[in-house]
């Protein structure tokens, strides 16, 4: 064994990365799926690309995003990770993008705290709800690439100063198990089949030792309205900077810089993509008091998430309920009944993972989401390889 | 019968923070430059770029704020200012609203009727400044372009109360401000040079009533006295209104300096105020805080005591000397020099900037280095010369670049070198007035002035009444 090997366990050699277009990569396109950046080259690479590289971890190449990394329609990441072999992919997860395509394809997706990993050259839209996901083929992977990109970035200020503890991620020393709070009514939208996976999966958890407990939970409508009202704002807000002035798109034919403006933005972005535009500005501009009452039951949510991780180690929960998949959401209402399992994570920045229940091979099968308290990672990412071990047998 | 109105006056001031960099990124905060050459990835937004606040923008804001009297909100936050227009790179402007970097301030005015008024400052919160736009035609063309140098530049803006009852009162604040802030060493505060603008919200109201009427905004002053006279005639304009029976209607004019109006203006949707979710709380602990404290200038309050403590003058002369912070540094270069302090504060204050502003000049504009009049005040101190010679060197000063001693005696102000014609006039003065000289011999002390009023007379006024004085009591007491 190489010395630095021994000294570097978690570093990322020869790890073959995919670099979505919504990932900043110096002087490639990163159009992050939006006709607003067609041929956009990036002058830098983001953060957390330069970290994986500088550990050692290879382009093996990029994938075409939905629109600004929102839903999965249009999504590549999954099927290029696959066709590529790769070992890790990042992925903006907005509301459980990596996290529904772990569970889908037979991955491990993980998404972050929020806070804790450089934002920095993420071509992103919901800047308080996204963060870098993660997709690999292991929990070991996942974990040894947010042991290098976790952390201080001069170029995010928007990071908790704190650095993230427990990396890199090591075996717990105790035998003893978490307790996994399930929440109450998490498995009523999946179909009966679906039900059946999730309900085998727990029984060969508890059979495995780990105690699961029922904990009361806020609504999926209240976390799916939070999302919606905060992400439509903050989307309408981040897309105020295409406008055609500076780079990107462009419409030609203007009389003035008004008609300019005007054709640039109609051109720049999709039918999808206005309507969550369109409800932003609603709430910025006529309906400023729901955004408001938004942001104060989010703040009161997180308390009360926060309070319930004095009672269980992790929340469990299934990963996709039975909807149209999220790769053929064509309206919002679509994207959001798809990822209603997933965005409690976003709307309350806690770090959550996700894997198939049957390696990817059930159709019906939801996969398990696995919720840890804020800042949490390295306990839930170690905890989590027991669970993915318990269940998968490790493959 | 008529009702009395009063005005009600509030101010909203940008000052734009001389800080090194802009807000947000390392671009350099200066002006002048080739358009659009001091930009980067972050202040022409690019997607994946984030804002980076700048220390020492916070530092400088906050004391300008402790300038003004403000309490420091210790955690405060930026907003979005939504409304799109190509002289925002990103569809909002990064200011602070809801929660402000401080507010609470206060700012003393000599009133019109000469007693102090306390004029009220609501908020002081930090803001970027947006991009330049310039319409020009190629052609036949009309083309707009931008220059985003100024964007992301820092400003504090400064929010009164409705404190303000007249233009004077107005005028006044600015005035202040302009002495304060950049006494802070904050900002410059150039009108003129557009390192702060002014905006008036006037409205009327009836005299003595407490209420706030719907009131219009005025820009585009760019000197104090615009300032004054586009909020008189928005009072007057709104007078006739009244009186017409028409309606005041909410509204931004325009200062037309020219022509002395204010014209309507078509406004910049202004749209809401949104927490933005990416620039981090700005949160100043308490060692900041002292820190900024301590590394501020001396406020010209603080400054003023120290004068009177450290060189012993008056309230006044100390207060004289430190209207602006050039002239307290002249002052105390002055008095280093060596010139007594009272002596400095009465050339200072009394005859040098007065000279100075009617002239049109800072100090440091003139010829005049706090070293000649220091050479100017040595020879006054020493007798070489008399005070209405020294007045006439003063003056000599502003246009000749020699040393004081060289002008003085080429001039003929130097009395040591008319000694041999002060000599004669005193000889004149004591031949020609023997009863006076009989009368001082007699004791009649008094008789000594009667006998120098008539030499200086005699020099012309040239000569130091001082020094005549001692020196025919020298030639009386010798005889
Ligand atoms: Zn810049």
């Amino acid at each position: 064994m190489k010395i630095s090997e021994s000294e570097n366990p978690d570093r990322l050699r020869d790890k073959k990365l995919i670099a979505p277009a919504n990932f900043s990569v110096r002087d490639q396109v990163s159009d992050a799926g939006s006709p607003a950046l067609e041929k956009f080259t990036a002058l830098e690479n983001a953060t957390v690309v330069q970290r994986s590289l500088e550990a050692g971890a290879v382009l093996a190449g990029r994938a075409a995003t939905a629109e600004f990394g929102f839903g999965l329609n249009g999504d590549a990441c999954l099927k290029n990770f696959t066709s590529q072999a790769a070992d890790l992919a990042f992925m903006a997860d907005l509301a459980g993008e990596p996290r529904y395509a772990a569970a889908a394809g037979g991955r491990f997706g993980f998404k972050p705290s929020h806070g804790t990993v450089s934002r920095a050259g993420l071509i992103g839209l919901m800047p308080s709800l996204e963060a870098v996901g993660l997709l690999g083929n292991h929990p070991a992977d996942v974990a040894a690439a947010m042991a290098e990109i976790a952390g201080f970035d001069g170029k995010d200020f928007s990071l908790e100063a704190e650095p993230l503890a427990g990396f890199p991620v090591r075996p717990p020393k105790t035998e003893s198990k978490p307790v996994l709070g399930r929440p109450a009514g998490c498995e009523a939208r999946l179909s009966p089949a679906a039900r059946e996976i999730f309900s085998a999966g727990l029984k060969k958890l508890e059979g495995a030792g780990f105690p699961v407990r029922e904990v009361p939970w806020p609504g999926d409508e209240t976390f799916r309205d939070l999302h919606r009202v905060i992400g439509s704002v903050e989307a309408s807000s981040s897309c105020g900077k295409f406008d055609g002035v500076r780079y990107g798109l462009r419409a030609d034919s203007a009389n003035n810089w008004n008609d300019m403006y005007l054709k640039t933005r109609a051109a720049s972005f999709s039918t999808f993509l206005k309507t969550l535009l369109f409800q932003g500005a609603f709430f910025q501009f006529e309906s400023y008091g729901t955004f408001e009452r938004a942001a104060r039951i989010r703040a009161r949510l997180i308390r009360e998430i926060g309070q319930l991780f004095e009672t269980v180690d992790l929340i469990i929960s299934p990963v996709r309920p039975e909807t149209p998949a999220a790769e053929s959401a064509r309206e919002v209402d679509q994207t959001y009944a798809a990822f209603s399992l997933t965005l409690p994570a976003n709307v309350t920045g806690c770090p959550a993972l996700a894997f198939s229940l049957s390696g990817g091979r059930e159709a019906s099968d939801p996969g398990l989401q696995v919720m840890g308290g804020f800042r949490s990672d390295a306990f839930l990412l170690a905890c989590g390889k027991r669970l993915f071990e318990t269940l998968t047998g490790g493959a | 019968m008529t009702t009395k109105y009063e005005a009600v006056v509030g101010l909203e001031i940008h000052v734009q923070l001389n800080a090194a960099t802009k807000m947000f990124c390392d671009c350099p905060n200066r002006f002048g430059d080739e358009p659009n050459q001091n930009t980067c990835p972050i202040c022409l937004w690019f997607p994946g770029a984030s804002a980076q606040l700048s220390r020492e923008v916070v530092e400088k804001a906050v004391g300008v704020a402790m300038t003004l009297n403000c309490t420091i909100n210790q955690r405060s936050r930026f907003d979005q200012k939504v409304y799109y227009y190509p002289d925002l790179p990103k569809g909002f402007q990064l200011s602070q609203f809801h929660r402000p970097l401080a507010g609470n301030g206060w700012v003393e005015i000599t009133g019109e009727d000469g007693a102090l008024r306390r004029l009220r400052i609501r908020t002081l919160h930090l803001e970027e400044d947006v991009a330049k736009l310039v319409h020009e035609t190629e052609g036949k063309t009309r083309v707009s372009l931008v220059d985003f140098n100024r964007a992301g530049c820092p400003l504090v803006e400064i929010v009164t109360e409705p404190d303000m009852r007249s233009p004077y009162e107005a005028m006044e604040f600015v005035n202040a401000i302009r002495t304060l802030v950049p006494g802070a060493g904050g900002a410059e505060c150039s009108l003129e040079r557009g390192t702060m603008r002014v905006d008036a919200n006037i409205s009327l109201r009836p005299a003595g009533s407490q209420e706030l009427n719907v009131k219009v905004e005025v820009k585009n002053m760019n000197s104090v006295r615009g300032i004054g006279d586009a909020i008189a005639y928005e009072i007057k304009r709104q007078q006739e209104l009244i009186q017409k029976g028409e309606a005041i209607i909410l509204h931004t004019r325009l200062w037309d300096p020219k022509s002395g109006r204010t014209l309507p203006m078509r406004e910049k949707f202004s749209g809401p105020c949104v927490p933005d979710p990416s620039v981090p709380e700005v949160v100043i602990s308490d060692q900041w805080l002292a820190e900024i404290k301590n590394g501020l200038p001396e406020i010209p309050a603080r400054k003023q005591l120290r004068f009177v403590e450290e060189y012993g003058l008056t309230e006044t002369e100390a207060a004289g000397l430190t209207v602006s912070p050039e002239s307290a540094d002249y002052s105390e270069a002055v008095i280093r020099a060596g010139i007594p302090a009272r002596l400095a504060a009465q050339w200072i204050a009394g005859r040098l900037l007065p000279a100075a502003a009617r002239r049109g000049l800072t100090l440091a504009e003139t010829k005049i280095t706090p070293e000649r009049l220091a050479g100017l005040l040595a020879l006054v101190e020493n007798g070489k010369i008399n005070p209405n010679a020294g007045r006439q060197l003063l003056e000599l000063l502003f246009e000749d670049g020699r040393t004081p001693a060289e002008i003085a005696r080429e001039q003929g102000l130097d009395q040591a070198a008319d000694s041999g014609e002060l000599e004669k006039i005193l000889a004149r003065v004591l031949a020609e007035n023997p009863r006076a000289v009989e009368d001082f011999r007699k004791g009649r002390s008094q008789s000594l002035g009667f006998l120098t009023g008539q030499a200086v007379r005699l020099s012309g006024g040239k000569a130091d009444p001082r020094l005549i004085r001692q020196k025919l009591e020298e030639k009386l007491r010798s005889e």
